[in-house]
């Protein structure tokens, strides 16, 4: 016969102490586990013993309260808990293992075995070899203490346990977010990457039970029945663990036998420790697993096929297909800037670009004045303090729109204040402007949409103005991020064919028949600073920009009809179908906030970290 | 008692100090690098092993770092063959709670983590500020409003570098608000002259409307200032919190924590002092401010018992809170030695580097060069020549060593050094989650766990397993002409506006890759490469099913060919590549171990996230037979012939000194650096006046100046000093590189 810690089973035939004690005493034995369990119960549930809570939850917690116990050297901090639980398994009419083995000499006969075989590691003190090899010779068979090593479980598929862990939380909440753990647990049915399907598919806000109504794979359905039976045996009165791990093993089974018996072991475990202090609810048992798995190694099966790809050449370029075949003043920037973030956002369009809250909040401010401006279009005789508090209105209701792009609510609040703020700074220059040369608004968030040269560019204006005195048109393009701080900046961006935006504009709104005379960039990110904008005139001929960066200058016609010709020159380049590759930049800045820096593999080294705090 | 440099005198009081009894006070030996501090504490060891054998265990052997303390072990043992343990402070401070759990207050099963792991645990704990939930955290009277948190992660960050600083300095959260209401009132109940003509004068016209305040607007700045403090307080406490809970500490946790205990416990540290009798302490300069306070926990106030070797003109530590003269001036003798074996033209340099003196005249040699190139490829290309020189006339590889304040910025230079076939040891913050070789083993295993990466397996399909053309990779991103119904529906658009984004992009690559459906479309060559990598691929997911995730992550790595040699590449690279997938899968390795039952899935989410943060996991190749391009922090327990500090100009070394979003001073308390809310100017007036009162600037470059001279002194030989560019005119950073041109042009006669 084979005595091993109980956390060792099933191993082979062997048995634990608890279980052949009980035989021969006639009397309920706690095993271990059973003890570390009403240990953690007891301590969880009875306010006097007052352990704080990281105590408890320690995983060796139980196990170093019940040696203190059998040492009989209890720390003053554990003596009430120590106290609880000497007296309720003594009421309980139960023995603990060292207490049965005083009782099981006298019925040492009932052994019945020629040689008693026991773990090492059940022989911790002397008292506990005596006490074992009393009974061996009361019972005429040989003792024989052997090393299995450490008292732990045998590995286990830790997986599985976390499944069925993330499976309980789910059955006590119904969060979305444990159903998307389990899903990708081994035991949940789905194969994997059906799994990964079904979480892409319902993206970050989508429940997963809801894509599974509307799917067709019949594993994502049973895997949603299996949910409910689960939740509906957790919510039974008088549930107990073992009967909601019975649902989840129905539900869900598990092939990895040292896994199940693992599980079914702590839940009896548990089970039994809740005589002791009746409630309990999904974190209690989960608790339970962490303590009693903590230890446990994880299944691992050795990897013997691994057989290195061989490295390849590149395969032979051919031309690239491109499917946009419309063009937009940012896909050109986009592409002047870098030819491979052209290839990645508009050829492949496999990674969306999720922005950042810099970004947001510029989607939110260019809202709130399109708001604004589809109701006020003129500023010559309106009433201030309306004005304002309309617009006011116009950016929280904007910003509460996109509440949920921000990645944290307090970014939000700030943020929000920030565009409140400056939207006081946009109207006072509004009014300035219209007192200086009054204007009307004759467009905001204009569609524009023109073919130059047999290509087609469409995007959106943000404002458009008509001068009252020559009727002439202003271009007008809000910035609520960086940009240039100077005319002759702005120009020089212009030139090196870095910046089609304003250019674009030009040519669609002429198209359209305005005459646009001025194109204008309206800061919008700093509240501190009133609104400055870069403000081009549009003349024939320009003069030399003024030096010291000054806010306004000249853009000439020419200038205009040269980013034009790039832009058309551009748009054939792309939109000819000879384009097999497509560089990245050299200019490792361009990388910095670039979305698909991870997916790029030509991207230049980055160089600098120029600060340090 | 300090003795003055000079020989006789130096001698006759070394000798004198390593002859004193154990319990004499603290000890310590200074003197630049090569004057043999270090040897002093090894002879110290020796003498009074001979007086009492039993001291051999009753020792601690340390150093400010670990490999520092191993070196240090080392020494001993050659020099008295006796092996003694060498250990951290923090690890003798971690074994100290383990041993009394109970007594810690903290949770039982203690792990010493990463402190990129506190980072996370910092996450978890600031979590409600970030969440929904964040004005029930903050309750009504305290307004969100404050310097930096319109950035949250970097207000995060700044929390936490300002929480560890309080942490080591043994400020709690409660002396944090203390100290912070103390500063306010003393601050705002009477301001400084903010018109005095020095401040206007010393303060940049685009800062100068900060100090255009009046009593209402200071009024207003001291809300904010106040509400800071309280936030911060309430993420220091719940950093603490969830530490204690959680039962994870850092090095510097430990130490703070096993302070405390020894402090509440006297019995305790009775007991420890009676075991322990003596420390010996290299480059204790740098020890912080937290394992100070645990050394004189443990030997009381008067460090009786401790020697230290070290010198507080090579600290480096000090911004990140370590306080050298704490120690220095308790020491009841200090023997000042001089470099023995440092050439005289580098001994002089390193004095002249650090004491910024343009003027100090070099002896004559040529021990000290300068190069200025005018690219960086161009120096990394003129210094890898110089390296390879230097190899070629007989210099071993591990005795040359090319270093800069961090590692993070030279892989240029590496790439300079292998593409010549000289193999390299890295040391140092390798900026990992950057580096190509990286990035394709992390989307190879990307595209095992979860095809719908996108950005992983548009990687993974132009690495070396497959290289795809750009036309397929295209190809594959599109929609088939005719699909296969899709598993499962895509839910309706989502209310929010302005989404232009399609969300069958989201879903199609992964589809077409993983089910073919887009494999009737490419050239037969794509086909094919696609059709292996899917079959591979299957094998992937079953060792994922099967064995545990960091064993997988190894063997998909290796199967998906990205160990071996490519053609055309010197073996300096492949053992490049080799070892930075071998540090990545180590980071996966230790996180499967501290997360059991974690998949590779939550293992690469981590790395993840460690490549959002400023720094990163460190590499430590020790292997002697390449030329060891390092941080300089971490060649400080090693000598070489030849150092090259590279990229010595202004914002690179040293970089420019950019604050934090707010400053905290024991006098002063907090400093917020910007004006929230309702404010005129962008600055706070009382960041604007401690700028210019405390000049952090100027401290910050005073011991970027003592790395910088470390790093000269590491070297036995010849010190080459590059850099490129025209250099600036050194006013918002010092020119290091042109200063020393300058000081070169000084050779005595």
């Amino acid at each position: 016969m084979l005595l091993v810690d109980e956390r060792r089973l099933p191993h082979g035939d062997a048995i634990a102490p608890a279980a052949l004690l009980s035989r021969l005493v006639g009397r309920r034995v706690l095993g271990e586990g059973e003890r570390r369990a009403i240990v953690r119960r007891i301590a969880a549930t009875r306010e006097d013993v007052r352990l704080p809570r990281h105590l408890r939850a320690s995983p060796s917690f139980a196990g170093r309260v019940l040696d203190a116990i059998d040492a009989d050297d209890v720390p003053a901090v554990l003596e009430p808990l120590a106290t609880h639980v000497g007296t309720l398994v003594a009421f309980a009419g139960s023995l603990d293992i060292r207490g049965a083995l005083r009782h099981a000499a006298k019925n040492a006969a009932a052994l019945g075995t020629q040689t008693l075989t026991i773990d090492a590691a059940l022989l911790a003190t002397d008292d506990d070899r005596f006490a074992w090899r009393r009974l061996a010779t009361e019972a005429g068979a040989a003792f024989e203490p052997v090393d299995l090593g450490p008292p732990v479980a045998p590995p286990a598929d830790l997986a599985v346990v976390e499944g069925f862990a993330a499976l309980l939380r789910y059955a006590a909440t119904q969060r979305d977010a444990d159903a998307r753990v389990f899903v990708l647990a081994p035991q949940s049915g789905v194969a994997a990457d059906d799994a990964r399907t079904l979480l892409a598919t319902a993206g970050e806000r989508t429940p997963l039970l809801d894509v599974v109504a509307k799917g067709t794979l019949a594993d994502a359905t049973r895997f949603a029945q299996g949910l409910a039976r689960v939740t509906a045996a957790y919510r039974t009165p008088h549930a107990s663990g073992e009967s909601v791990l019975g649902a989840a093993l129905g539900a869900f089974p598990i092939g990895d036998d040292a896994t199940r018996a693992a599980l079914e072991r702590i839940v009896r475990d548990f089970d039994a420790a809740r005589a002791f202090a009746e409630p309990w609810e999904a974190p209690d048992l989960i608790a339970e697993l962490d303590a009693e798995l903590a230890a446990t190694p994880r299944r691992s099966a050795p990897i013997a096929e691994i057989a290195p790809a061989p490295p390849v050449d590149d395969e032979p370029a051919a031309p690239v297909p491109i499917r946009k075949l419309s063009f937009s003043a940012s896909s050109l920037n986009a592409y002047a800037e870098c030819a491979r973030k052209w290839w990645f956002r508009y050829a492949c369009a496999a990674v969306e670009d999720r922005g950042s809250s810099a970004s947001f909040y510029g989607i939110a401010f260019h809202a709130a004045l399109e708001d604004f401006h589809r109701v006020h279009t003129r500023f010559d005789d309106a009433d201030p303090r309306s004005l304002e508090s309309f617009l006011d209105y116009c950016v929280a209701t904007a910003f509460d729109r996109h509440r949920t792009r921000f990645d944290a609510p307090v970014e939000f609040e700030l943020q929000k204040r920030r565009a409140r703020r400056t939207a006081k700074k946009y109207l006072a220059w509004l009014l300035e402007r219209a007192r200086r040369a009054p204007f009307e608004v004759i467009g905001c968030e204009t569609a524009t949409d023109v073919e130059l040269d047999g290509h087609r560019f469409v995007g959106f204006i943000d404002r458009l103005d008509r001068d009252d005195r020559s009727g002439t048109v202003t271009v007008v393009d809000y910035k609520t991020g960086s940009i240039a701080t100077s005319a002759e900046e702005y120009l020089a961006e212009v030139r090196r064919f870095r910046e089609f935006q304003l250019p674009f504009y030009f040519w669609a709104r002429t198209a359209a028949g305005d005459v646009v005379t001025r194109l204008a960039l309206v800061p919008l990110k700093d509240a501190l600073l009133d609104v400055a904008p870069i403000e081009l005139e549009v003349v024939m001929t320009s003069r030399a920009p003024r030096r010291g960066g000054g806010a306004t200058g000249e853009i000439a016609y020419g200038e205009l009809e040269r980013a034009r010709t790039r832009m058309v020159a551009l748009a054939g380049e792309l939109s000819s179908g000879i384009l097999a590759a497509f560089p990245a930049t050299t200019d490792p800045d361009a990388c910095r906030y670039c979305a698909y820096a991870s997916a790029c593999r030509e991207r230049p080294l980055a160089l600098e970290e120029r600060f340090a705090r | 008692m300090t003795v003055p440099a000079g020989d006789n005198v130096t001698v006759l009081a070394l000798e004198r100090a390593i002859a004193l009894p154990p319990e004499h006070g603290l000890i310590a030996f200074t003197g630049l690098p090569t004057s043999g501090k270090t040897e002093a504490l090894v002879r110290r060891f020796a003498a009074l092993l001979a007086g009492d054998a039993t001291l051999a265990d009753a020792a601690i052997v340390t150093a400010a770092r670990e490999d520092g303390a191993r070196a240090l072990a080392v020494r001993i043992r050659a020099a008295t063959g006796i092996a003694v343990r060498s250990a951290t402070l923090d690890g003798l401070a971690l074994e100290l709670l383990r041993a009394h759990p109970l007594e810690t207050g903290l949770a039982l099963d203690l792990e010493l983590v990463d402190p990129l792991d506190a980072e996370e645990i910092f996450e978890r704990a600031a979590a409600p500020l970030f969440s929904a939930e964040w004005s029930d955290w903050l309750g009504t009277e305290v307004d969100p409003e404050i310097a930096g948190l319109r950035t949250p992660d970097r207000f995060a960050d700044a929390a936490l570098r300002l929480i560890r600083k309080l942490r080591d300095a043994g400020i709690d959260d409660d002396a944090l608000l203390a100290t912070a209401k103390r500063g306010a009132a003393q601050f705002y109940a009477n301001p400084p002259n903010l018109s005095s003509p020095a401040l206007v004068a010393a303060t940049k016209d685009e800062h100068r409307a900060s100090l255009a305040v009046d009593a209402l607007e200071l009024e207003r700045q001291r809300k904010r200032e106040l509400d800071l403090a309280k936030i911060l307080a309430r993420l220091y406490r719940a950093y603490v919190d969830e530490l204690v809970r959680r039962g994870c500490l850092t090095p510097s946790d430990a130490l703070v924590e096993a302070t405390r205990l020894l402090d509440a416990r006297p019995a305790i540290a009775r007991a420890l002092r009676r075991r322990l009798r003596i420390a010996l302490v290299d480059d204790a300069h740098d020890l912080s401010n937290a394992a100070l306070r645990f050394l004189r926990a443990l030997f009381g106030d008067a460090l009786d018992g401790v020697s230290v070797a070290g010198d507080p003109d090579l600290a480096t530590q000090t911004f990140a809170g370590s306080r050298p003269a704490k120690l220095f001036t308790r020491a009841v003798l200090t023997v000042a030695l001089v470099p023995r074996a440092l050439p005289p033209q580098i001994g002089a340099l390193v004095r002249a580097v650090i004491d910024a003196d343009p003027m100090r005249v070099l002896p004559p040699g040529d021990a000290v060069r300068t190069l200025r190139l005018p690219d960086r490829a161009a120096e990394a290309a003129a210094v890898a020549e110089r390296v390879a020189a230097a190899i070629a006339a007989g210099t071993p590889p591990g005795r040359i060593a090319v270093v800069h304040r961090t590692l993070r910025t030279l892989a240029l230079l590496e790439d300079a050094l292998v593409e010549r076939g000289i193999a390299i040891a890295p040391r140092g913050d390798p900026a990992l989650f950057e580096r190509a070789e990286v990035l394709d083993a992390l989307a190879v295993l990307w595209a095992a766990v979860d095809p719908f990466r996108h950005e992983y397996l548009l990687r993974a399909l132009q690495a070396p397993l497959l290289r795809l053309s750009d036309a397929s990779i295209a190809i594959l991103c599109g929609e088939p002409a005719s699909p296969q119904p899709a598993l499962f529906e895509l839910p309706d658009d989502e209310p929010e506006t302005d989404r232009r984004w399609d969300r069958k992009r989201e879903l199609r690559l992964a589809t077409n890759v993983v089910r073919g459906e887009r494999d009737g479309d490419l050239a037969p060559l794509a086909r094919e490469r696609l059709h292996a990598f899917r079959e591979r691929r299957a094998r992937w997911q079953r060792w994922l099913a099967e064995a545990e995730p960091a064993a997988a992550a190894r063997a998909i790595v290796e199967d998906a060919g990205l160990l071996g040699a490519r053609a055309g590449e010197t073996p300096a690279r492949t053992r490049l590549r080799a070892t930075l997938v071998e540090r990545t899968l180590t980071v996966i390795d230790a996180y499967a171990v501290r997360h059991p039952r974690a998949s590779l899935a939550d293992a690469l989410a981590y790395c993840e996230r460690l490549a959002a943060a400023e720094s990163g996991p460190e590499i430590v190749d020790e292997r002697d037979d390449a030329v060891v391009v390092a941080s300089i922090d971490r060649v400080m327990s090693r000598r070489f012939d030849q150092v090259f500090v590279v990229d010595a100009r202004a914002g690179a070394f040293p970089p420019y000194y950019v604050p934090d979003a707010f400053l905290f001073s024991t006098s002063w308390g907090m400093i917020p650096k910007e004006s929230a809310g309702d404010a005129p100017a962008a600055r706070t007036a009382k960041f604007t006046w401690y700028e210019h009162n405390a000049k952090p600037r100027a401290a910050f470059v005073k011991e970027q100046r003592r790395l910088f001279a470390a790093a000269l002194g590491r070297a036995d030989v010849a010190v080459t000093i590059s850099a490129s560019g025209r250099p600036t005119r050194g006013i918002a950073a010092p020119e290091l590189a042109a200063e020393i041109e300058a000081l070169a042009a000084n050779f005595s006669p």
